[in-house]
Formats: C-alpha cells, structure tokens, sequence
C-alpha cells in the first residue's frame, strides 16, 4: 500500500497518512481519524449548513434518548429479586421495553458515522478498533432485544453509552487537535483570498491561486502582500514581522523584494510576482513548521510501533473474555451475556488509543505556542530535546553581541602586510568598495555593517562577481573591477583565515584578501546585547555548562566570557568549533546557538541547533529552532516550553500505558461494567488532550 | 422527626425560583440568545419554555442519578453509617455555602484563566437555531453545566435515596428557576436593578434556608441513628 505524507487531515490539519484504495488514492476530503470527520460534518467544513444542524440536532437527540435509557436502567439496576409480584413484574418489564424504544433511534442517529468509518476501514484494509466497538455496540443491542423477548438482562444502557462516549469522546479529541493547529491557521489566514491583478485592459479582481510568476498585481495600504515579489512602483513602509519577527518596519521601494505576510502600511505597491502559487515566503515557513510535526519525534515512532501490537491484542483479549466467561458458566446465556460485556468493556477502555495521541497533541499544542512568539521550530525531536540538554555553546558576534558599526578602515595599498603608512581616503573608500560587493552575499553581522557603512559613505559596492560565503571563515568572490588584479580571488574574513594584518586591534576586525594577500582590515565596535546577560544566566541556572565559542580572538573572547560567567574556547577554525561539539556529544545533548547562515555546519552538527535572525529565507535555514524575532531571551523561554512539552509526552504516555495495562485486564476479568468503561474512556481524552492544550496556553507562572 | 417532610419541596421551589435570580448571570445570556432570533413575542414565549423543559428534563435525569447512587452508597457501606442523613448535611453544608457566596458574605476567588469547551461553537449553534427542538436540545446542555447551586441540589436529591423522589425534587428545583429564567428570555430587564438586587439577596438567603433545614432533617437521623431511618430499602435489607 502507498502512502503519502505530504497531506494534512482536511479537519485539524495534522499529518495524516491519506490512504491509497487499489484503485488509487481515495479521492474527496481526507481526515486523520473519525472524531474528525464527524467534528468536519458538525462544523460543516463542506459548507452546508442544513447539514451542520442536522449533525448537531443529532448528537443532542441522541443525548436526550440516551437519557431515558440511564433513567430507565437505574429503575431496573435497582430492581430486587424479592419483588416477584405481579405489578412490579410488569412495571419491569414496562421499563425493559422503554429501554428498547428509546434505544432504537440512538443506534439510528449516531450508528450510522461509526459503521459507515469502520466499513469505509475495512475497504482500505485497515480495519481499527472502529470495527470492533461497532460489533460491540451491535451484540449488547441484539443480547438485549433477545432477553426483552424471551426474558433476561438487559443491556441497553451498554449500546447507548458506547456510541455517545466514542462519538463525543473522538469529537473531543479532534476539537482539541483543531485548537493545536490554529496558530498555523492564523498564519495562513494574513493571506488574502483575492487579489488586484493588473492587465492591459485594466485592474480585476482574481482569485490568489491563479496568481503566477510574472503577473503584476496592485497593493494597497493595511493589505497584506500576497506573493513574493519586485516592487514595480510606489514606495511603501512594510511590517514584516510575520516573516522576520522584525517588529519595526522597513521602507521599500521599486527594485525592492517584497515577502508574502507582510503588510504594507502607508503607500499602495505595484508588485511583479515571483512565487509560484503556495511557494511565498510565508507558505514556504507554514510549510517548514507544519512538516516539523509530520517527521514526528522518537517517543511517538515508539508510540505508533506499540499501536501496531495494540489492536491484536485488544482483539485476543476481548475474544477471551467472552470464551472464558461463557465456558466458566457452562456455556449458558447467561454467561455468553456476561463474557460479551466483559469483551465490550475491553474495547471500549482500549479506545481511543491515547497512545497514538498523547505526543503529537503536546508536540504540536507546543510548536503553535513557540509559533505565535514567533519562533519556529523545525524539528520536534531537537526541540523537545531542549530539555534534557546539558551543554549550551554560544557563538559570539551576532549571538551575544549586536549588529556592528564599522569604526575604522585600514588600507595596505601594496599588500605588503606592514602598516599602512598613511591613511588615504581614496584608497580606503575603494577597498569599502570591494568589500561591500563581498559582504553583499553574506547575512553575517559584519558584513551588514560594512554594507551600512557603505551606504552611509555614499559607495556603490562594485567590482566582484561569483561572491559564494565559506561557511565560518567569510566570503569570497572574484574581483572584476578592469584592475591589473582582476579575475584574481577575493576574500572577506577573519584573520585566522586570511592571516594577521599589524598589531592586535582592539576591536573585531575583519581581513580583505586578493589573490591570497591582505590588502586591508576593517575594524567594528561591538557591544553586547541587552538581554544576553539575562538569557545566558538563565540557562546556565538550569545546571548546564555555557560554552563560549568564537573565531575570534582569545583576549576579546575572554573579555566577553568572563562578563558573562561562561567558559570560553578561542580562536576557533569552523572544523575546530565541530570538533568540541562533537567531543561533548559524549553521552550529553549539546545546543548550539548561532547565528542562522554563517554557524551552519555547527548547528547542524549540534544535537539541537539554534539559531538568531535566520532571514525571511526559510529554504537557507538549517538550525532546528529559528528564534525570528531575533531576542536570545527567547532561548529560556523556549528551554521552559521544551520542559513542559517533554513532561507533558511523558505524562501522557504513562497515562496511556498504564490506563491500558491496568484497565484491560480489569475489563476482561468482567469487573468493570461497560458503561463505566466509556466514562472512563472520555475521561481519559479529556485528561489528554487538555494536559496538552495546556502547553498551548499563556505561559505557567 | 423535628422537621416534618413535607416542609421541603415548597422550600426547593422556592429556592429555584429565588435562587435563578443568582443564576441568571451563567443561564441569563443563553435566554437572552434564544429570545434574539425569534421575531414573535409568542414565538418566544414557545422557544423559553422548549429551553426551559430541556434544562428541568437534564435536572430530572441528573436527580434520579443521584438518588440511585444514593442508594447504591447506603446499601455498600457498612450499616452503621447513615448515608442519606450524611448526604443530606452535604447538601445542607453545600448550598448554605452557595446560599453565603450569593449575600456577599464568603466571596469567590477570582477565576482565571481562559473558559474552553470544544464544544462551545455547536452549542451556539443549537443557541440560535430555529427549531423547537434545538431549543430544548440546548435547555438538555444547559443543564449539564457546572453551577454550586445544582450540585448542592443533587447531594440533596441523592439523599432521598430513591430514584422517583431524586427526580421530583430535581423537577421541584428545575421548575423553581422557569419565571426568571423566562422573564429574563423574554423582556430582559423587566426588574430595575434595585428590585434585581432585593430578590438576590432574599433568593440567597432563602439558599442558605434550604441548607439549614436540610441540615436538621440529616441531623435528626443521626440522632437517631440506633435504628434505621424509614423508606430505605436497602437498610432493612441489611437487618
């Protein structure tokens, strides 16, 4: 059987598996279980609204005649076998038979969705406990009509309450998987259904998926941008905070890139679109978050391989109950009656499998959490190791300390690695002037200042193509400025890469390199960001190490290190920085914190890597959490929720196990009545999906 | 016995009807919301009364549920303990502390946190749908809501320890809270607020009534407790 993942349940949106019939994949919508194709037909997901109320109308009637049903079985529960008169002999049965009228039209109205399911299952060859809880509910109604009949207990009560416990049990779970994923929904809903396209003959209005490439569509103020794109004409200031997490706004204009999500605050834009339909920036970031959650973590590979086991043996022990208990009777009625409601009973405490949704309800209530503060998490396997992380490594520049302003520029006009003998401004201004084309392909905080500094200068950065960034050493590109060096390499980058240029500075520096020779240095300030003291004491107060790791110098480094109560390692060669992450992966989870581009070999090597101001770019990101909103006071936070999440999945995997080992066996043996059965069964989703919503709510404390 | 019997169900009446002026901060929006999508003050009244017979059948249902575990409880545990004169101070205790919430005297801590319910969206939807049906099937929900007031109601119901006496009292109860709950569907605000104010602090005094009178009754089977209390069948059983 074929499978593809790559499709969300048409209800909550979780990762569902959308089954392949011989014929192909089954067509029309898709959900993930039964509660949300009955929670889909409630809401009237298709739209119709005669429908919804009739579902609705449905679930209620069924509620009121399951009630006189209870009524009329606590009159008979209490029945005592002294009263053998005449009149109450007939009272009974009068109650006997109010039950099996006001039976009938619950197994009409809410039969109906889980037969149609556990038949739509048995088609797709992949019968689930549906089948068996509809067999269940089938033989407690038939046991009883005969003993209506012919005389004996009865068990209406049985019928009623497992059709309303699955039902309501299993629109619980999918009301609260919808509530996981809102926070994606509401991402989704920044952008507009239509759209202003512009053509020859005029404006129209058009629907957003027909949008492509090339099309040039209008933009007004308050409006969100609907796909990726150039600005053609207007000038506008643009929040992007739903792309970036960069709360102040940018002013653009024609020539400009523009992102879908973010909105456009004063002037009205004229844009040609460069996205396909549904591959903007910000479908492209739901699309990187949303599979987060379809790779699934460890615990529920775990999970899904003992669900796997759970079905046989729920089959094998309920067949017991009934084959034992009948047998210890002496194969009578009565006890075929006994051992059928031992063999409900153990369905029903075995569903819904709380196993299968114990950690993706927390996963996910958790992603949408970090999600609506903007920090996106992109594998939940790293994110939830979070919490048992023992070594946190920082990078430096960029990571503790803020973006750079350039404070000095040093020329070496003949590349002789001595000291410049005089400071020439025109020769400075041309080395900016390389530099700044090299630094142009870099999102590194030293080469956002060069390029600042540039632009304040007035210098168009020129004269290099090719420029491609060496991942922890710089960047580099080909000089094409018509000088006696053209064609020959250019490089920007640390000293420890390009080699020393005069004495130690007392700033960060930056080297220019042609054809392998320093030519020049720039130097920086650099100070520390607010709130890294903050965040970095609060990790280091959860009993991990805090690592300082950088490429530049040791006495800068240390100054850093030392303020900041961290252990520190410098100068380190990007293959030097892998190597101590790898060396402390020895039995210990190691985070990496970095910045998102520049340290991606070694957040990518750490067991969770997490990364600052990761650009609007989500096909460059490579770290595992992306804190977007560019704050290292996120990391605590998220630390916090990595906490709670992983109590919440071992919480509720202890609950599903134990519930089942304790329960099954309980139910087998005939001790619990089937009706408590299902009580305890809705009781458990609740306990479940709530202690999972919980994760998804304002933070604890 | 110091209190005659019969002296409660006119007394549950009364609390219903004097004690849904307090409820009708948690009940009054959904009668309002019934009342908002009909266009005929007949057509109203028709549409308050459907609510109201949903929430009486919910009360009746949960009283008779009541009075069976009532009577479940009385005839598991050791004979000794006198369950419904227990369950009957539990009541009693229950709805003097509701009855001493609604004068003001004890005071509720605030409640936090956001008020979820998966299905808070369908019920709103049976809210304003337009049959009568739907309209009683909302009144059945209602009733199933938590309220202080309801549970000390039911430990009382569960203390008659007989299922068509749990009911009764339930329906007792329910059709208590029918004028109000009606009034408050079909003008709103017919009462000024001073007058809304007097009969909520005589309906929570009339609570707190119930609870003492309730109390006594439980009381005087516990001080009689050498021989069994009458009308519980499972105590002569156990003779």
């Amino acid at each position: 059987m074929t499978v593809s993942r790559d499709a969300g349940c048409d209800y909550c949106g979780l990762p569902v598996e959308r089954p392949a019939t011989p014929e192909g994949v089954e067509p029309g919508p898709c959900y993930c279980c039964f509660g949300c194709r009955f929670a889909a037909s409630i809401t009237a997901a298709g739209g119709d609204e005669g429908a919804l109320r009739w579902m609705m109308t449905r679930l209620g009637l069924a509620v009121f005649f399951s009630m006189n049903v209870m009524v009329f079985t606590m009159v008979l529960w209490s029945q005592r076998d002294a009263a053998a008169e005449p009149a109450a002999e007939a009272f009974y049965a009068l109650a006997r038979h109010a039950c099996l009228l006001f039976t009938a039209p619950v197994l009409l109205l809410l039969g109906g969705p889980l037969l149609e399911e556990a038949w739509r299952e048995v088609r797709l060859r992949r019968p689930s406990i549906n089948l068996l809880l509809a067999v269940g509910v089938a033989a407690a109604f038939l046991l009883s009509v005969d003993a209506v009949l012919r005389g004996g207990h009865v068990y209406f009560e049985v019928s009623c309450m497992v059709l309303l416990a699955v039902t309501l049990g299993k629109w619980l779970e999918a009301s609260g998987k919808l509530r996981t994923t809102e926070a994606l929904r509401e991402l989704e809903r920044l952008l507009p259904d239509r759209v202003r396209k512009l053509s020859a003959d005029g404006e129209r209005e058009v629907g957003l998926a027909t949008v492509r490439p090339g099309d040039r569509l209008r933009v007004l103020p308050g409006e969100r941008v609907p796909t990726d794109g150039t600005i053609e004409s207007g000038r506008s200031s643009i929040d992007e905070q739903a792309v970036t997490g960069e709360s102040v706004p940018v002013v653009k204009g024609p020539g400009d890139v523009v992102h879908s999500g973010t909105a456009l605050i004063d002037g009205p834009l004229v844009i040609r679109v460069a996205s396909e339909p549904g591959a903007g920036t910000l479908e492209r970031l739901i699309k990187a978050v949303a599979a987060a959650a379809s790779r699934g973590t460890r615990e529920q590979r775990i999970a899904e391989r003992a669900a796997a086991w759970f079905l046989p043996i729920v089959i094998l022990a309920g067949l017991a109950a009934v084959g034992v208990h009948w047998a210890r009777s002496g194969w009578t009625a009565a006890g075929l009656a006994a051992g059928t409601m031992a063999g409900i009973a153990v369905v029903v405490v075995s569903c819904p499998c709380a196993l299968g949704l114990a950690t993706p309800m927390a996963m996910w209530s958790a992603i949408g959490r970090a999600t609506r503060r903007h920090v996106l998490i992109q594998d939940g396997d790293a994110f939830v190791g979070l919490a048992r992380a023992r070594r946190f490594c920082f990078d430096k520049t960029g990571t503790l300390t803020t973006g750079c302003r350039v404070v000095g520029i040093e020329a070496l006009p003949h590349g002789s690695g001595s000291l410049p003998q005089a400071s020439d401004t025109a020769e400075a201004d041309r080395l900016l002037a390389v530099a700044a084309a090299v630094a142009g392909g870099s999102t590194h905080v030293l080469s956002r200042g060069i390029l600042a500094e540039a632009l304040a200068r007035g210098i168009e950065p020129a004269g290099v193509t090719d420029v491609r960034v060496v991942a922890g050493r710089g960047v580099e590109g080909v000089l094409a400025d018509g000088s006696p060096a053209d064609g020959s390499v250019v490089r920007l980058g640390s000293a420890a890469w390009l080699g020393e240029v005069g004495p130690e500075p007392d700033h960060p520096e930056c080297v220019l390199a042609i054809a392998g020779r320093p030519v020049g240095r720039i130097l920086f300030d650099e100070s520390l960001r607010p709130e890294a003291a903050a965040a970095v004491a609060a990790i280091a107060s959860r009993g991990a190490e805090v690592w300082l790791l950088s490429g530049d110098r040791a006495s800068r480094v240390s100054a850093v290190a030392s303020r900041l109560g961290m252990a520190w390692r410098a100068p380190l060669l990007p293959d030097e920085k892998l190597a101590f992450i790898q060396d402390g992966q020895d039995g210990r989870r190691v985070v990496m914190v970095g910045d998102g581009i520049n340290d991606a070999p070694a957040l990518a090597a750490a067991d969770v890597g997490v990364a600052l101001g990761c650009g609007a770019d989500v096909s460059r990101w490579t770290a595992d959490v992306c804190l977007l909103r560019d704050d290292l006071s996120d990391l605590p936070w998220l630390v916090g929720l990595a906490e709670r999440t992983s109590r919440t999945i071992r919480w509720n995997l202890l609950w599903a196990f134990g519930y089942n080992a304790a329960c099954i066996p309980a139910a087998a043996a005939g001790w619990v009545h089937p009706a408590i059965a299902a009580a305890a069964m809705v009781a458990s989703s609740l306990l479940v999906v709530t202690g999972s919503l919980a994760l998804g709510r304002e933070d604890e404390g | 016995m110091v209190v005659p019997a019969g002296v409660e169900w006119p007394l549950l009446i009364a609390s219903g009807m004097l004690g849904s002026a307090h409820c009708l901060g948690m009940c009054g929006p959904f009668a309002v919301a019934i009342g908002a999508s009909s266009a005929s003050w007949r057509g109203n009244l028709r549409r308050q009364l459907a609510y109201s017979a949903g929430r009486i059948f919910t009360y009746a249902v949960l009283g008779a549920a009541a009075a069976f575990v009532g009577m479940r409880a009385a005839g598991s545990l050791p004979a000794w303990t006198n369950v419904p004169a227990l369950l009957a101070v539990l009541a009693g205790v229950l709805l003097v502390v509701q009855g001493l919430f609604a004068a003001g005297v004890l005071r509720h801590r605030a409640v936090t946190g956001e008020a979820s319910c998966p299905g808070g969206a369908a019920f709103r939807g049976l809210l304003s749908a337009k049959g009568t049906l739907d309209v009683f099937l909302a009144g059945l929900f209602t009733g199933l809501l938590p309220c202080g007031l309801l549970y000390g109601m039911l430990a009382l119901a569960a203390s008659t320890h007989d299922i068509a006496r749990g009911l009764v009292t339930m329906v007792a109860f329910g059709a208590g809270t029918v004028p109000a709950m009606v009034a408050a569907g079909l003008g709103g605000s017919l009462l000024g607020v001073a007058a809304r104010r007097r009969i909520h602090a005589i309906a929570a005094w009339c609570l707190v009534l119930t609870g003492v009178v309730s109390i006594a009754r439980g009381a005087s089977h516990v001080s009689l407790s050498g021989e069994p209390p009458a009308g519980c069948p499972m105590c002569r059983e156990v003779e």
